[in-house]
Parts: structure tokens; C-alpha cells; sequence
């Protein structure tokens, strides 16, 4: 009886404590996402006044047929796979490295996230400014001062370069989040537990394995799913440093806003959410049954 | 899950509450209140502009202008989204590109701006620029054109003259000055020629393929991109690479390349004007025009139209706003934000006395009077005898030709298959 | 004998820390402090053909003019991203703490439920949204306003912030909540004397996360508002890297002037971190 009257005060404290949350997330998400999966059945002009014209499955047809949607989806997978496990390995490496007192400890953890923080389009001009082909430090380091090449490569023209240069962009762009989101959770970790594990003659693999790791499971886990939300939509980052990795962020974008084509856009979205929605709950299943979760 | 859609009927409500979302009434107590939208978010130019709205507004104490500045690199986002709400400013300001893909989805009120350019004399402005703005059947306007600019060669006169050489006016001319300009080891090239997949690439491109009379459609509007006009000229395009920049060119490259002497030629707009004037050397600096079969300038106008759909009251005021705008001196005014970079469209501000007193038309001397009147001399991609197809726009939208350029001039493939894959590829798009 | 050399160890394994940490800062923030270069070079030896890592000639030009307001208000700029940021993510993180406790702490029907549909939204594309999203706001007459900015981005990182501080809540042992009832304290009583602190850096983390988010949006804003008085700084800096009469130094100087704010946030957060009961609460 009290079990239940307590899960009855909890509900009602719960959907108080909830509603603004959900109630913005339905008015403003998951209305316009409807919207959305709407006109992806409809050839929809962006001028109101024209009636939009039913097609059925024909923008789903039409994008499932063209090579260049498949080889787009390819290539974002291996992006934000790479971009994923970078970024959260380096982050949480550093994290781990900035666990502990040290001088200067202040000023370094804040200018760490510097790359986190800076607005994008600074970001890619900046790295296009070093890697000029004229001007560029990188060129005159790597040719004229340590002479590693004969001459300088063609660093976003090259399909493979660009791609490499684009994955190490987003790893060191995006490091940050994860090195901030695990240096809160290390700093929860309780120290005795590593004397403990010293005392018990551990290396410092063994203490990463058995102390660490389990504490940071959950954050893991979270920054893991929401970097590859984040990095599956990518566009404005690739799309400003390079033309020679056509990401699927970048095929949505033309879709909508050069081509003016909204519904098949509308039609994209909804195939996107499916193919993430899958990779998600796949690789959570894995993790789960990792025994982790 | 099933909660969650079970909730969408709870959104009937919101949905009702988005509907309801048309714009404010017009008039109130008569006045009418109508939207600009351009794309001078710089604040010096956001003043002159101001200004120009003020003494607009004084004139017709009914009518409010309410500007809409808008970063270029989201004019097209904008554009979509207030669209789709029905809720486009009364009066924009758009490039001959983006006026196509408008009038693609009826959203520009040709009769109005008809009416505009009949009110101030389609005589006043330059057919050149009056010719790109044209619509497709050539019996109207999808803009009023307000200002421009022009893209040609840009070349250093005494870095040419050390070596011997004169303006360069053919294709082969152009040729054998990049060649003796290059030398790659110590970081020299010919000439600062646009790779980049982009449309800059393109631009600059379609000059040397209309100097050979390659347009991408023909009269009846066919695709005309596989030809052996066309193919001359991206052989001619490909060769002439080997003598600039390695790796994909854009804007910046090519600019600085031309403002640090890497390169004594460069392909660019007019907005090369300021920062050669800034440098002190404006007395330095020629403009050649490419030309093999003709001559072919390559240009565009930003002009100021109107949106189709909108309330009488509104659609007047927003001619009565156009007209104002088209007068010489609020011309003047406008060309003037950027000095040198936009170019007149009309005699009556290349003539008038406060254009020609700026100090930067003037450092330039009589140069700037050639490069206006190259206007007349300007051929785009998708205007063949003054038929200006709609289709050129998803033409240029598809990003092909950008393509092709960078793949035969920075990527390894041959100037055929290029040109075939380019062919293929716009034809998916206007089927 | 022993001591001596873990001493010596000690001292070692300091000096290849130190090492290490000067390899990662340096790695990470070198194009900063390219960028601050070149933000202090005049603008012919920005683009010199052989390139200088330290200026020749020391010039404060181009922070003279970003600072001047004929040429870019970058302090009415400054402003308007700093209302919307500090606004948006202050009510992220109080929406998202009230949620994410829900979903962490209190056990009720549906709990599951709510906890995968705020995933499964987030992983609709955010680009398409705009185009209802905007009917709705000009529809609500918030159209050009900067509240219109702060919910939308208040929104774009609810889910987020949410899914961050479930997990940084989970950690905290139920025991501790069982206590503080016994001892006569309510729920909210728990969240704002309990959970909060015990939480502070992550919460900060998210803090930081959302502000990030808002500070840095260009497209939502640049659809969002219409006239130039409210513009953000991401448009504004926009304008600086988007004309064909660009100069470097400028957008070197602006870029890192918009890096800043948040940065000294996130260093000043610190403090908060230090007063928070971070240790000995969490004890497995």
C-alpha cells in the first residue's frame, strides 16, 4: 500500500518536474519533426501559394536509388566512427592526465577547450590560413624547414588527405567535450580506491580497468551516443574546410537549401533517423551485453 | 514509443497555432509597412542604407521600410524558411542566380517590377545589365538591377612590361605570359586562376568557354555541354593551369596570390579594386578581357525585386520603394558603399558627378570608365540570344561544372570524360 | 636507498607529466597562437610568401577596428550573444536538472518511455526542423526577437543536457537521498541541498556544453532575426570572413575575442567546483 501511494506522489512529481521539458521538446522538436515526415511524401514547393503535390514513395525511391546518397551514407559512418573514438579516447586521456593537482593547473584546463569553444568558422579559416598552399606555416615547415616533402601535398584536394585532415579537424575540435564531460566524473572517483588497488600491486592499466572504467561507464556511454549524433549530421565543418568529403550533412543541406527541394529533404531526414536510430540501439545492445551498461 | 505518438494529437493545437500565423494587417491607419531584405550587413554600408530609407520615408511619410540584413551565407536558408511561411520581405535584393531559382518557384511579381522598370526607363540602364536580369520568354524582369560587378584578367602592368609584355589579349597571349612567369621553385606562377570546386570556379571558367562561344544551352534551350567549343575551352582552361597555384584556388588564394606578387595575373571581380587602391597601386593595375572567338566578360547584377503574392497596398509601396531606389543619386549612393568593387548599371551614375569624385573611381582614372563599360560586353552561362532560361539556375545549383574545372585542372581526369560526367550529371537534374 | 629512488621516480615521472602536458597544450592550441599572430601582423605580411611566426611589426590595427563601432559593434554584438547565451543555458541546466532527476531518481510508469523518446528526437536531423520551427515562432510573434533564440536553443540542448546529468545523478548513491528524507528534507529540498552539489562539476560541464551551443549558433539566428541591432556574434563574424574584401588580421582578432568569454567561464567555474562537496559523497 505505501509502495504504491509513494510511486503515485513520485509519478505526479516526476511529470511536474518534467513538464517544461517535455512540453517544449513536443511544441518544438517533435511537432516539426511530424511535420516533417509529412512532406517527405509530398513534391513540396517553397512558395506556399503552390499547392504541394502527393508522390507517395517517390522521394524515398529516388534517394534509396542514387549512388551518390550510399556512398555519402559510407563515408559518414567511417567519419564519425573514427571521429567518435578519437575524440573520446584523446578526451579521456587527457581528463585523465588532468586529474590530479600540478601547477598552472587552472589556466591550462581552460585554454585546453579552447578549440571546443571558438566558433567554427574561425576554426576552418584558421586551418585553412596554416595549410595555404603560398603562404601557409604548415607548407613552409614541412617543406622549406624540415623538408619531409619535395613538395607540398595538395592537402584538401586529395580525396583520402581531405578525408584524413577532415576526421583529425573533428577529433581535435571535439576532444574538449569529452575531456570536460569525464574530468567531472573523475573527479568523483573516490581516491582510496586506487591506493587500494596500489596496495594490491596494480598497474596502471589494471587501476584504468578496475577503478576508472566502471566510474565512467555512464558518462562513456552518453558522450559516446551524443558525439555520434552530433558527428552523423556534420556539415558546416566539412563543408567549409573541403569538397572532397561529401558527408551526408552536406547532401541534406543542398537537398533543402540549394536545390529548394524540401520534401525530398523532408524524405532524407526520416531515412537518416532510421539508419541512426539502428546504429544506435545495435551499438548499445553490444554494450549492454559487454555486461557494462 | 507508443506514448510518444500518441501525443501527436495533443499538437493539433500547436498546429492550429502555427496556422494562425499570417502577418500583421496592413494598414492601420493607413500606413503600410513593408520589408528590405538584402544582404549589406556591413555596418558602414547598413548606414548609407539607413540613410537611404530615411530620405525614402520622408518623401512618403505612409510607407515604413523595415530592413532585413542578411549574411550572404544564409540568404538562402532564409529565403526558404520565410518562403514557406509565406513571410518574404515585400522587396529583396538578389543576384542574377538566385532571381532564376525565385522565379522557378513563382515567387517574383514580374508585372510589378515591369511596372518599376517602365516607371524609371529601361533606357537609363545598361542593356548588359538589363540582359541578365532578363526573364526567360525576354519580354520582362525579374529585377530592377541596382549595381554589379565584373570579373575579367587583373594584371600587374610593370611586372609585364619587365618582361616585355603588353596587355595580353588572346587566348594564346594569355598563355605565354603565365608561362614566363612561372617558376615553382621559388613560388612564382603566371597567373591566380580559380580550381576550387565552386561556383567561382565556374565564373571564371564560363569566360574562356564563351570567348569561344560554348554556352551550356543553345537557343532552343537544349544542353549543350559535351561539344567541341566547350571541350576546346576546358582543354584551353586545363592547360592554363599548369602555370597557377597547386591545389584547389578560391577566393582567398587567388587574391592573395595577386596581392602578395605570387602571381602578376589573376582572375577576379572588381572587389579586387579596394585592396589594390589600399596598397597605393591602382596605377598599376590593367584589365584584360579573355577572347578568342568574341570577347566574353564574365559579370553579375544584384537587383531589387518583388515578391509575388503580397497585398496591393504593400505591392505598390514596395514599387514606390524600387523606383526610389533606381533614381541616380540613391544609385550612387548604393554603388558607392563598396568604391570600385560594385560597378554601375547605368550611365546616369557612371556620368554623375559624385561617382566620378569618389576617390577611389578616380585613383583608378580610365580604367574604372573601361571596366564600366565592359558591362555591355558581359555573357553568362544560360542566356543564349537574350532568352534567359530558369533552367540555368538548377544548371548551376547541380555544381557540376564547378566539378568538372577542379577535376581537370587540380584532379587527374581528362578533359572528355570530365566533360561527359559533367554532361550526365546536370542532366539528372533538369531530366 | 628505496626512498631515494622513488624520489627519483617521483621526480621523473613529474618531469614526463610536465612533459606531456606542454605536448598537448602545445599541439591543441597551436593554431591559436597562429591566429593571434596574425591578428597582430599588418595585413601585408599576413600573407608574405615567406610566412613569419611572430610579427615583424607589432600592430593592435585590427583590434582598434574591431572594437570601433562605425566599422563592427562587436559590443552590441557581444551583448546580444551574451543575454542569449547566459539565458538559454541557465534555463537548459534548471529544465534539465528538474528532468534529469525524474529520470534518475524518482521510479513511475513510463519512466523508460520518456527516458528513449527524448533520445529517439534528438536523433532527427536538427537542419530540417527549421523550416516548421520558424512558423512556429513567427507564428507565436516572436519572430526577430531574441527570446525567439533563447527557446529555440534552450530546445536544441534539453536532450543533451538531460541525458549528461541523468548520468552524472546516477552516480549518486540512493542511500544518501534515503538519509536526508529521514533527516525531513523533501524532494526539491533534496535536488537544490543534495543533488546539486554533489553534481556541481557536471553540472558545469553542461553549463559550459549549452552556453557553447548558443554562443556559437549562426544558422538558427540568422534566420531568427531580422533586424541588425539584435544581431549575434557569429553573424557579425560572418560578415568579416564573407566579403570579397576580407582582411586576415581582422578575422583572426574577432575569432579570438569571440573564443574568450568562454573560456574565462569555464576557468572561473573552477571556484564553484572547489566549493562543491565533490569528494566523499560518492562512496561505492
Amino acid at each position: 500500500m505505501k509502495r504504491k501511494a509513494k510511486e503515485r506522489s513520485n509519478a505526479k512529481l516526476a511529470a511536474a518536474l518534467l513538464l517544461p521539458s517535455v512540453f517544449l521538446i513536443l511544441l518544438l522538436i517533435i511537432y516539426p519533426m511530424l511535420v516533417n515526415v509529412r512532406i517527405s511524401f509530398f513534391e513540396q514547393s517553397i512558395n506556399p501559394n503552390i499547392d504541394p503535390v502527393f508522390i507517395g514513395l517517390e522521394n524515398y525511391i529516388s534517394i534509396l536509388t542514387d549512388l551518390a546518397f550510399w556512398q555519402s551514407l559510407g563515408i559518414t559512418l567511417l567519419y564519425t566512427f573514427l571521429t567518435v573514438a578519437g575524440s573520446t579516447v584523446l578526451g579521456l586521456a587527457i581528463a585523465i592526465l588532468f586529474n590530479r593537482p600540478f601547477a598552472f593547473r587552472k589556466v591550462s584546463r581552460s585554454l585546453i577547450i579552447a578549440s571546443y569553444v571558438a566558433p567554427t568558422i574561425s576554426l576552418v579559416f584558421a586551418w585553412k590560413y596554416m595549410f595555404n598552399s603560398g603562404y601557409g606555416v604548415i607548407n613552409y615547415l614541412t617543406v622549406d624547414i624540415f623538408g619531409l616533402f619535395e613538395t607540398a601535398p595538395l592537402w584538401f584536394d586529395e580525396p583520402v588527405l581531405s578525408f584524413v585532415i577532415v576526421v583529425i579537424f573533428a577529433i581535435w575540435r571535439y576532444f574538449p567535450y569529452a575531456f570536460i564531460s569525464f574530468l567531472a566524473i573523475l573527479q568523483t572517483v573516490d581516491r582510496t580506491l586506487y591506493e587500494a588497488a596500489e596496495i594490491d600491486g596494480a598497474s596502471a592499466w589494471d587501476k584504468f580497468k578496475v577503478v576508472t572504467l566502471p566510474a565512467i561507464m555512464p558518462v562513456l556511454i552518453i558522450v559516446a551516443t551524443l558525439r555520434t549524433i552530433w558527428t552523423f549530421y556534420i556539415f558546416e565543418d566539412v563543408y567549409l574546410l573541403t569538397n572532397q568529403v561529401p558527408v551526408l550533412g552536406i547532401y541534406l543541406y543542398e537537398t533543402a537549401f540549394a536545390f529548394n527541394d524540401l520534401g525530398k529533404a523532408a524524405a532524407i531526414s526520416v531515412i537518416l533517423f532510421v539508419v541512426l536510430f539502428s546504429v544506435i540501439i545495435i551499438s548499445r545492445k553490444r554494450v549492454s551485453l559487454n555486461g557494462n551498461g | 514509443m507508443k506514448k510518444v505518438f500518441g501525443l501527436a494529437a495533443a499538437l493539433g493545437l500547436t498546429t492550429g497555432l502555427a496556422a494562425c500565423g499570417g502577418e500583421e494587417a496592413v494598414s492601420e491607419d493607413g500606413s503600410v509597412t513593408i520589408e528590405f531584405m538584402h544582404s549589406q550587413v556591413e555596418q558602414e554600408r547598413l548606414a548609407v542604407i539607413t540613410d537611404l530609407v530615411e530620405k525614402f520615408e520622408s518623401e512618403h511619410p505612409d510607407i515604413q521600410v523595415e530592413q532585413v540584413p542578411v549574411e550572404e551565407d544564409a540568404y538562402n536558408t532564409k529565403v526558404v524558411t520565410l518562403a514557406s511561411a509565406g513571410q518574404l520581405p515585400e522587396v529583396l535584393e538578389v543576384s542574377q542566380d538566385f532571381a532564376r531559382v525565385m522565379a522557378k518557384d513563382q515567387l517574383i511579381d514580374q508585372e510589378a517590377v515591369a511596372a518599376a522598370i517602365e516607371s524609371v526607363g529601361a533606357d537609363n540602364f545598361y542593356d548588359g545589365a538589363l540582359r541578365l536580369i532578363s526573364n526567360e520568354t525576354g519580354d520582362g524582369y525579374l529585377g530592377l538591377p541596382i549595381s554589379g560587378w565584373v570579373q575579367g584578367i587583373w594584371y600587374d602592368k610593370e611586372a609585364l612590361a619587365s618582361k616585355g609584355f603588353e596587355e595580353p589579349e588572346t587566348w594564346d597571349e594569355v598563355l605565354a605570359v603565365a608561362e614566363a612567369f612561372t617558376n615553382p621553385a621559388e613560388d612564382q606562377y603566371g597567373i591566380a586562376l580559380p580550381t576550387e570546386e565552386s561556383l567561382f570556379s565556374e565564373q571564371a571558367f564560363s569566360q574562356f568557354a564563351l570567348s569561344n562561344n560554348a554556352n551550356v544551352l543553345n537557343a532552343e534551350g537544349e544542353l549543350t555541354i559535351n561539344t567541341p567549343e566547350m571541350e576546346a575551352a576546358l582543354a584551353y582552361y586545363q592547360e592554363l593551369s599548369q602555370y597557377t597555384m597547386p591545389g584547389s584556388n578560391g577566393v582567398t588564394e587567388v587574391n592573395d596570390a595577386f596581392m602578395n606578387n605570387t602571381a602578376p595575373m589573376a582572375i577576379y571581380s572588381t572587389y579586387i579594386l579596394p585592396g589594390v587602391f589600399e596598397q597605393g597601386n591602382a596605377e598599376n593595375l590593367g584589365f584584360a578581357i579573355p577572347t578568342n572567338e568574341t570577347s566574353a566578360v564574365y559579370g553579375t547584377v544584384s537587383a531589387l525585386t518583388i515578391t509575388a503574392g503580397v497585398e496591393d497596398a504593400e505591392r505598390e509601396a514596395a514599387q514606390e520603394f524600387v523606383e526610389f531606389m533606381a533614381q541616380p543619386e540613391n544609385m550612387t549612393e548604393w554603388v558607392l558603399m563598396s568604391p570600385g568593387g560594385a560597378q554601375p548599371v547605368s550611365d546616369l551614375v557612371t556620368e554623375s558627378e559624385a561617382y566620378q569624385s569618389n576617390e577611389v573611381i578616380n585613383a583608378f582614372g580610365d580604367l574604372s570608365t573601361e571596366i564600366a563599360s565592359s558591362f555591355e560586353e558581359i555573357q553568362i552561362f544560360g542566356l543564349v540570344d537574350g532568352q534567359n532560361f530558369l533552367k540555368a539556375g538548377d544548371i548551376s545549383s547541380s555544381g557540376a561544372i564547378p566539378k568538372m574545372v577542379n577535376s581537370v585542372t587540380v584532379g587527374e581526369q581528362s578533359v572528355e570524360e570530365a566533360l561527359a560526367e559533367a554532361e550526365s550529371a546536370v542532366k539528372e537534374v533538369i531530366q | 636507498m628505496a626512498m631515494a629512488s622513488s624520489k627519483k621516480s617521483k621526480t621523473t615521472k613529474k618531469i614526463f607529466f610536465y612533459i606531456g602536458l606542454l605536448a598537448v597544450l602545445g599541439i591543441t592550441l597551436f593554431p591559436f597562437f597562429v591566429m593571434l599572430m596574425t591578428s597582430l601582423k599588418s595585413s601585408a605580411e599576413a600573407i608574405s610568401r615567406t610566412p613569419t611566426l611572430l610579427p615583424q611589426e607589432w600592430t593592435l590595427e585590427h583590434y582598434r577596428n574591431v572594437f570601433d563601432p562605425v566599422l563592427f559593434p562587436f559590443m552590441m554584438y557581444f551583448k546580444n550573444s551574451f543575454i542569449v547565451s547566459l539565458t538559454a543555458a541557465a534555463i537548459s541546466v534548471l529544465f534539465s536538472i528538474f528532468g534529469a532527476y525524474a529520470v534518475s531518481k524518482l521510479k513511475f510508469k513510463g519512466r523508460a518511455t520518456i527516458n528513449s523518446g527524448f533520445y529517439t528526437v534528438y536523433m532527427f536531423s536538427g537542419l530540417l526542423l527549421i523550416v516548421p520551427l520558424f512558423r512556429i515562432i513567427s507564428g507565436l510573434g516572436l519572430y526577430n526577437t531574441l527570446v525567439a533564440l533563447i527557446i529555440t536553443m534552450v530546445v536544441q540542448t534539453l536532450p543533451a543536457s538531460i541525458f549528461m546529468l541523468k548520468s552524472y545523478f546516477d552516480t549518486i548513491p540512493d542511500d544518501l537521498e534515503e538519509a536526508a528524507m529521514i533527516d525531513g528534507l523533501n524532494r526539491i529540498q533534496i535536488i537544490f541541498y543534495i543533488i546539486i552539489p554533489l553534481s556541481i562539476s557536471g553540472i558545469i560541464s553542461v553549463f559550459v556544453y549549452a552556453f557553447m551551443i548558443a554562443w556559437n549558433d549562426f544558422l538558427f539566428a540568422s534566420i531568427f532575426l531580422s533586424s541588425s541591432e539584435k544581431f549575434t556574434l557569429p553573424i557579425g563574424l560572418t560578415t568579416l570572413f564573407s566579403t570579397p574584401d576580407y582582411v586576415w588580421g581582422q578575422m583572426m582578432a574577432a575569432s579570438l575575442l569571440t573564443a574568450l568569454p568562454v573560456l574565462i567561464l569555464y576557468g572561473l567555474s573552477e571556484r564553484f567546483i572547489k566549493g562543491g562537496a565533490t569528494e566523499g559523497g560518492v562512496k561505492g
